[in-house]
């Protein structure tokens, strides 16, 4: 349970991060990219989830291999929000 | 005066709205031509399973070849006669050492208990033979003192579809993990059982017609004796009836009292003011305990030796003829989840403690229910093993699909269940069969093939040729050599399990393989083998069992002491 609710503080933290981050910058984050922003993180919330539920099923070797599939593409989506985005 | 069912339509709703709510919920999400396309989590895990059309059968069968199977030829069977398997089982050599993971003392003990009640008092669910103990044909004529109704529960008040709603919700309260409802297919049931513990060997099972029986003149049915006995004990208070009850009981050869029947000592302990509401207990008893209260009525009539509505009743002719009577249109499959953890340690003993565990749930919960439906006035014969090929059975009930590996896919377990049914002629409404993408699966799959021990499971397409004398031929499917099988079961000196532990449709319960399951239901091979190249990768279902059973968090942590 506590896991699942440091999934969510990571993922809050993050979001405010990046509010913050933008705002000290001065970025022009339009609408859409906050969308994309969110998703990302909501995104990055279910990959986090997807191993922590593998390896409560106690299958560490389904958490790498499911873990490193989706997690490359949160890390994909991560890497163009940062480089088109939250760009100074 | 007993009480007479007064259930009315407006409480009986009250009763079915319950029922719905306690019963898994099956929602319909779209419809393909005649077939339904139903969703259910609690029923169907996380698959979107499609029922079948009227006109199309569930299992293709070749009816110029098909004939009822002899059970006798059941490999549980053989080991008792074929002396020259019995040879080859002698020379199998034993593949583990006492002592090994999954072969510890406390994993044997484990074992020994999850079957206790399975094989208690000749009841043996995991056995083709006769019915005894938990699953006989008519153990007892009631057991617990308490409210007694006379006659049968008036079915047609409600519709079939609310009767077997009530029947499933009995069936779940009962330890059932899935229930479904099938017409009798008599295809299924076996030609001849095999009577090994009561050195009968190979006899019948037949359909028998139910017959009107005339009663010599001057003599009453059992039943007719009866309902005038209470009638005429109603007429006497608590204290009165209670002294004659007691003295009846006393003066009758204890061999004559049904199995189940209240002693005299429990009898004297019962409170007067409770015998009115009992008397059918005791008005009910075989026809020498019916004379001899007779007798101390006063009455003068003599009553029949013969039952009028024996022929109505599963029994066991003279010669250990198996008769169901026509009557018997319909059966209850129901199916029992055996342990995930402990599957996960197949093949050994441990493993083999899952399924024994589900013998003994097989043996409680289709004793109980048939004694449910006995009790609502109805004729149940309750099954493990024996008696029908319970497969095809479930899989018309609407519980799966057949897989590669010989044993029913159920959407929500997989292949981790074990099945028991009942046969009964209480009618109600059935269910139909269902697919969801087991069969196309299976094709590519072939994971249980690869790992089988003594690899007795096919890797070629389904077919209706018999792979040896114990399977069946004329019914289009996967045959698993059973012979080889069970020679592993030998090298284990327990079951195997192994098709079950390394099937991908076995997985735990929850949403991290929902979007499998979704992707299996879109019924594609070329998805499909992707999926199993996942599951692969994934560690699932590899060659080597997994000792984490005793370890699992839904047990006491012990992972620091030496087994």
């Amino acid at each position: 349970m506590l896991i699942h609710l440091l999934i969510g503080a990571l993922a809050t933290a993050g979001l405010v991060l990046l509010i913050e981050y933008a705002r000290k910058n001065q970025l022009r984050v339009k609408w859409w990219h906050w969308l994309l922003t969110v998703a990302g993180i909501l995104y990055t919330v279910f990959v986090l989830e997807l191993i922590v539920g593998f390896l409560g099923e106690d299958a560490p070797q389904a958490a790498l291999v499911m873990g490193t599939i989706t997690g490359f593409v949160a890390v994909v989506w991560g890497v163009l929000l940062r480089r088109f985005v939250f760009t100074r | 005066m007993s009480v007479k069912p007064n259930l009315n339509r407006r409480d009986f709703l009250k009763l079915g709205g319950l029922a719905a709510v306690a019963l898994p919920t099956i929602t319909k999400v779209g419809t393909v031509g005649e077939e339904l396309l139903l969703e259910s989590p609690e029923a169907y895990g996380g698959f979107v399973v499609r029922t079948l059309a009227d006109d199309d059968p569930a299992i293709k069968v070749d009816e110029d070849i098909y004939e009822r199977f002899d059970s006798t030829n059941v490999i549980f069977s053989r080991i008792m006669w074929d002396e020259e398997y019995i040879e080859k089982v002698n020379s199998t050599e034993k593949v583990f050492n006492v002592g090994d993971s999954g072969y510890t003392h406390i994993d044997a003990a484990l074992s020994d208990a999850a079957v206790f009640c399975g094989t208690y008092d000749g009841t043996n669910s995991p056995m083709t033979g006769s019915h005894a103990g938990l699953l006989g044909l008519n153990p007892s004529a009631m057991s617990k003192p308490g409210i007694s109704f006379d006659g049968r529960w008036d079915h047609s008040r409600f519709s079939p579809e609310e009767v077997a709603a009530v029947v499933k919700k009995a069936a779940l309260f009962l330890g059932a993990s899935l229930v479904g409802i099938a017409p009798m297919n008599e295809r299924w049931i076996y030609s001849h059982y095999y009577d090994a513990i009561g050195g009968g060997g190979q006899v019948p099972i037949e359909f028998t017609e139910v017959e009107e029986v005339e009663l010599p003149e001057g003599q009453l049915s059992p039943q007719d004796a009866g309902e005038l006995i209470k009638t005429e004990m109603e007429k006497m208070d608590g204290d009165q009836i209670k002294a004659m009850i007691i003295d009846v009981l006393e003066n009758t050869d204890p061999a004559q009292m049904p199995a189940g029947a209240p002693p005299v000592g429990m009898v004297k302990m019962l409170p007067a003011s409770q015998f009115k509401e009992n008397l059918s207990m005791f008005t009910s008893m075989p026809t020498p305990v019916l004379s001899i209260f007779a007798d101390k009525l006063g009455f003068d009539f003599e009553i029949a030796n013969v039952d009028p509505g024996e022929s109505a009743r599963p029994r066991y002719l003279e010669d250990g003829t198996l008769a169901i009577p026509e009557t018997m249109k319909t059966v209850i499959v129901l199916a029992f989840e055996m342990d995930y953890d402990s599957i996960e340690a197949a093949p050994t003993v441990l493993g083999d403690a899952g399924t024994m565990d589900g013998y003994s749930k097989m043996a409680i919960t289709a004793g109980s229910l048939a004694q449910f439906i006995r009790g609502l006035g109805y004729n149940a014969i309750p099954c493990g093993n024996n008696t029908g090929i319970s497969v095809p059975q479930a899989i018309e009930a609407g519980l799966g699909e057949g897989g590669r590996n010989g044993i029913l896919i159920t959407p929500k377990y997989g292949p981790r269940v074990r099945l028991a049914k009942v046969i009964t002629d209480l009618p109600m409404a059935y269910d139909k069969p269902i697919r969801f993408g087991v069969e196309e699966f299976c094709e590519v799959c072939k994971k249980c093939a690869t790992h089988c021990p003594t690899q007795a499971i096919s890797y070629g397409p389904k077919t209706m040729e018999p792979t040896t004398i114990s399977t069946n031929p004329g019914v289009l499917k996967w045959s698993v050599n059973a012979e080889d099988c069970y020679l592993g079961w030998t090298a284990n000196a327990s079951g195997c399990g192994m098709c079950i532990r390394v099937c991908p449709f076995n997985k735990p319960e929850g949403w991290l393989h929902e979007a499998t399951r979704i992707m299996i239901g879109a019924q594609s091979g070329a998805l499909d083998q992707i999926l199993v190249k996942l599951d692969d990768a994934s560690g699932y279902g590899t060659k080597d069992p997994k000792f984490k059973f005793w370890e699992s968090d839904n047990f006491i942590h012990i992972k620091d002491i030496s087994l």
